[in-house]
């Protein structure tokens, strides 16, 4: 492989690990959001019937219906954990592109190598 | 032939070392982000500690002066002094009794403080380890006669434990 081939890879094997730190990252926060929603579905579990319940709007409080809250936290957390799978697969097809980019550099490396030691 | 393939392999190997202290370095400094997080959170919630106590002691009649930002306070009467809101988080709250509000607030510090001192005892574990690593690379600089090099790690050293650690405040 030509040397300009390389460079060109190595630059393709950089942009992809860019492209997977940021498909992890999005994912952590979502995974933030959904363990927040667990936590609050939890609470809401766990508290007393005639407890009142709020909601924020901007910078308001609302009263809000307790069964009504459940449903759209419920939503929410479907949403998002189709979200995370989406992005699980993304992160998964870019870590293969990467292995296999990385297993065909080290190869010509190598090659070069061995070849460069030869002729010194 | 044999000396320059030695000089070869610890000029590999003080390569392999500044990396794996670089990447100590950035976890030090990830940690260190973390405990001024929770410093934070523990400061907060001793703040609405002592306000609840203090709004419990009142009678409902006192004219109190509430913030709502810049320096700024409107006059106001709590008209209820045994319950305050309280977020459980995703937009949601729910009213509790202030009692019940206090006992959560010293669950969540303790929680805290319990996270606080696994991330101290980590970062202990990893400047401990950011020296070993520091020493070894000087010693192989040493040698190979990189005394610029092994200047510029002892330098990055220093910085990283007197200016790192406590940068974030």
């Amino acid at each position: 492989m030509a040397q300009q081939d390389v460079e060109q890879q190595v630059a393709q094997l950089q942009q992809l690990q860019q492209q997977l730190s940021s498909i992890v990252a999005q994912k952590q926060q979502l995974e933030m959001q959904l363990r927040e929603i667990e936590r609050a579905l939890e609470e809401l579990e766990e508290i007393d019937e005639d407890t009142k319940i709020y909601k924020t709007v901007g910078g308001l409080l609302i009263e809000a219906d307790r069964d009504e809250v459940k449903e759209e936290l419920e939503d929410r957390k479907e949403t998002l954990e189709l979200r995370v799978k989406t992005l699980e697969k993304q992160e998964k097809r870019v870590q293969e592109q990467i292995e296999s980019l990385q297993k065909r550099l080290q190869k010509v490396l190598q090659q070069q190598q061995q070849a460069g030691g030869g002729a010194a | 032939m044999a000396e320059k393939k030695g000089k070869e392999k610890d000029r590999e190997k003080l390569q392999r070392l500044i990396a794996e202290i670089q990447q100590l370095q950035g976890q030090a400094e990830a940690i260190n982000a973390q405990l001024d997080l929770i410093d934070t959170s523990i400061e907060e919630l001793n703040r609405v500690e002592e306000t609840l106590k203090g709004v419990q002691e009142l009678k409902g009649e006192e004219e109190v002066l509430v913030p709502v930002g810049a320096q700024s306070f409107v006059k106001a009467t709590i008209t209820d002094t045994d319950r305050v809101i309280v977020g459980i988080g995703a937009g949601v709250a729910v009213e509790r009794t202030i009692d019940e509000a206090l006992e959560s607030i010293d669950n969540r510090r303790q929680e805290l403080e319990k996270a606080r001192s696994e991330a101290q005892k980590r970062l202990q574990e990893i400047s401990q380890k950011l020296q070993e690593k520091q020493r070894e690379a000087q010693q192989l600089a040493e040698k190979l006669g990189l005394t610029q090099q092994a200047q510029q790690a002892q330098q990055a050293a220093q910085q990283r434990q007197s200016g790192g650690p406590s940068g974030g405040s």
